[in-house]
């Protein structure tokens, strides 16, 4: 499938490369279908480019990155949507905003992205516990993050960011 | 906009899938219960609005030489990304 962008040309989608939201994005409901692109080779981040506009395209990346700790537990019946058979067909992903100052540069931990890879799914989850922000200022936040990271046992288990409940 | 007046245990039908109910009254506040189709959200206003100006925002602001940078600096420090992985070419 072709798709016109605006950041990268013509693509050429096939159908299983294609990742669809039901519910599309909060504020952009009309928008179910999108392809994941890597940056580049060496960079943690993708971008999410939607198939039914060019012009739309969001910047992802593994919370884990810069947030060790980051987990959402979430009930089986909040993810009907995306109808996942067990807890390992699910990749979380956040939504970042990157503009010209570096440090302003932040991460959306309170509505990640779900992606079921089994059946090439996804949902903009919502959490309302509020114990994440909607702008994870990632640049500020890092340097706790490398002294956190650097002390001896902190990575003794491999994190997840998802368990279902 | 439209308004109804309606007491405890009565409810609202919007179209064939939504119904909104008025389960309590407490002086100023009032509890909803809202039945849905699980695809549409369903959420407090000021928690929508929030994330809708986040993803609108992620959208606008994104300057690629950044992204480069910081890529470079992510990259060295940090095992592989679990992320879904690419879907162009077949």
């Amino acid at each position: 499938m072709r798709i016109e962008t605006a950041r990268f040309g013509v693509l050429d989608a096939s159908e299983e490369g294609i990742f669809t939201f039901p519910m599309g994005l909060l504020g952009f409901a009309k928008h179910k279908r999108f392809v994941v692109l890597d940056h580049s080779d060496d960079s943690p981040f993708k971008w999410m480019q939607s198939v039914e506009d060019g012009d739309l395209a969001f910047i992802i990346t593994d919370p884990l990155f810069f947030r060790r700790d980051y987990h959402l537990s979430v009930r089986r019946a909040e993810l009907q949507v995306i109808n996942p058979a067990t807890v390992d067909d699910l990749v979380v992903s956040v939504i970042m905003t990157v503009p010209t100052d570096p440090s302003e540069m932040s991460a959306n931990l309170l509505a990640p992205l779900i992606f079921n890879m089994s059946n090439r799914m996804g949902m903009q989850y919502v959490l309302t516990d509020h114990r994440y922000p909607v702008k994870y200022y990632v640049m500020r936040e890092q340097q706790d993050a490398a002294q956190a990271a650097a002390h001896p046992g902190a990575e003794a288990q491999e994190p997840r960011s998802i368990s279902l409940r | 906009m439209l308004t109804l007046t309606r007491k405890i245990g009565e409810s609202v039908c919007i179209g064939d899938d939504v119904k909104i109910v008025v389960k309590e009254i407490k002086g100023k506040q009032v509890r909803l219960g809202i039945i849905a189709p699980r695809d549409i959200y369903v959420c407090r206003e000021e928690l929508y609005l929030k994330i809708h100006q986040a993803n609108v925002g992620a959208t606008a602001a994104t300057d690629v030489n950044i992204l480069d940078s910081i890529s470079s600096i992510f990259g060295t420090s940090k095992p592989a990304p679990k992320a879904p992985e690419s879907g162009e070419g077949s």
